[in-house]
């Protein structure tokens, strides 16, 4: 983030590391640069919250109903399965 | 470390809230272990009183960590962890206004244009960020990289002298 | 899904499709079914094939009760099996390359370089310079927004779609996933990287920020 010590992580480096972090799969000394990172930069940390925002909404994306037909054509599968056990 | 248990100090948003995970700590002082299996890195973290200024929140806890515990570069791990009692001495304007004196101190000794950007920007944010500018301006002032670890040691002392804090 | 061994919660359930039991087998199949169309469409190129190759898979499902083994859900189970089905008709199809190949390869930052400062910047190189803007969640999760993502998962490279819908929509594992596609971990999780961060970008503009 700063010319002056150039081996901490850049926001942009930081917005490439974001999923390796959420999934657990940064090494020791990342992670903790990254953390690090977060507490001075309140802009990665909107960042992060995206992303997590993001997963949260992808879970919440709806289910189509099941439609009568393809119901009942599934209960024939069964049927004639359950016939021939 | 197997089975010692440590005293030290973490850092949490407002609400005793982790602020990464955003998990919220009981502050009744019952454990919380981190989950089974959980790799390195991903156990509960605290600090020593030496490397505060690199975690600083909006609320500072005295912890008690249960092994076993790894000591890191600048914070401890242990496997579980409770809340014991919040530092309500804890003053971040006064903290941000220290880092800002600071780097008017450097200012001062030697004038530069890249100083005097650094001490307006400190002016303009908050406690996390002042401290970490204020590093990297000791960085500036000094012209060695080590300067930045160095900030940040006198800032975690700033902090414990401040707020009475001790190792245990 | 959950990767969890035993699911005690599945035994009766599993018990009462090996005797032939009918609402044990609805109850499954209102469960699964709408996860097992998302799937299978992943992999070939219609909806018609997609829900022949789904049709197939619970004729296998019932084939297959009496042998499973419980080590993973039923749901985690089934998924598995029509990705597997689909995955071959759709190659078949030769619509989607092969997922080895990793063909989407490209490297994709996942925010526009513009939106930071120059590398050569003298004091904060590679910081935000149009930094993101907080996303109100009630936003978030209203029906456009989620009608929103669902476009911009469509219109991902197929490998990060697969492996978007799977983990994220479907909460299927990173093992799974790697399992059910023949990804190694690593893959996965560079996929995963650029699909999030794809759909990320493009729900921005309609949750606030700048571009």
């Amino acid at each position: 983030m700063s010319a002056r010590v150039p081996d901490q992580p850049t926001c942009r480096q930081i917005v490439e590391l974001v999923t390796d972090y959420l999934e657990g799969k940064l090494p020791l000394r990342e992670r903790t640069l990254f953390e690090q990172h977060l507490v001075y930069c309140d802009w990665c940390r909107v960042y992060l919250e995206q992303m997590r925002q993001t997963i949260r909404a992808a879970g919440e994306v709806p289910e189509e109903a099941l439609d009568p037909e393809r119901r009942e054509e599934l209960l024939q599968v069964f049927r004639r399965w359950k016939a021939k056990k | 470390m197997e089975g010692e248990e440590v005293i030290a100090f973490k850092w949490l948003a407002k609400g005793a809230v982790a602020p990464f995970t955003g998990f919220r700590w009981p502050v009744n002082g019952s454990w919380v272990s981190a989950p089974p299996g959980a790799t390195d890195g991903l156990g509960v973290h605290a600090c020593r009183i030496a490397h505060l200024a690199f975690w600083v929140g909006e609320e500072l806890w005295r912890v008690e960590l249960q092994g076993p515990i790894v000591e890191r570069e600048t914070q401890l791990e242990g496997s579980s962890g409770r809340l014991l009692d919040r530092i309500a001495a804890w003053d971040p304007e006064a903290f941000r206004q220290a880092c800002v004196e600071r780097i008017a101190g450097f200012h001062a000794e030697t004038p530069s244009a890249e100083l005097s950007d650094y001490l307006a920007l400190a002016k303009t944010v908050d406690a996390p960020i002042a401290s970490f500018v204020a590093a990297v301006a000791a960085v500036a002032a000094r012209g060695a990289r080590s300067a930045f670890e160095e900030e940040r040691a006198r800032q975690s002392g700033w902090l414990a002298r401040a707020l009475q804090l001790r190792e245990e | 899904m959950s990767s969890v061994a035993g699911h005690p919660e599945e035994i009766d359930l599993i018990a009462a499709l090996r005797r032939g039991d009918e609402a044990a087998f609805l109850t499954l199949v209102r469960s699964c079914q709408s996860s097992m169309s998302r799937v299978a469409r992943l992999f070939v190129s219609s909806d018609a094939v997609a829900e022949e190759v789904v049709q197939e898979t619970w004729l296998a499902v019932l084939q297959g009760i009496a042998a499973f083994e419980g080590r993973s859900s039923v749901r985690s189970w089934i998924l598995s099996i029509v990705a597997n089905r689909a995955r071959s008709r759709g190659q078949r199809e030769a619509r989607s390359a092969p997922f080895s190949s990793f063909d989407d390869a490209e490297d994709e930052p996942a925010v526009d370089p513009a939106r930071f400062l120059p590398s050569d910047h003298p004091r904060w190189p590679g910081h935000w310079a149009a930094p993101p803007e907080r996303w109100a969640d009630e936003k978030l999760l209203a029906k456009e927004t989620l009608g929103l993502m669902r476009k911009a998962i469509e219109t991902l490279p197929p490998a990060q779609r697969q492996v978007i819908v799977l983990r994220d929509i479907e909460g299927c594992s990173a093992e799974e996933v790697c399992a059910t596609l023949g990804v190694s971990d690593g893959n996965q999780r560079v996929l995963l990287h650029r699909a999030r961060s794809r759909v990320r970008a493009m729900l921005e503009p309609h949750l606030g920020g700048p571009v």
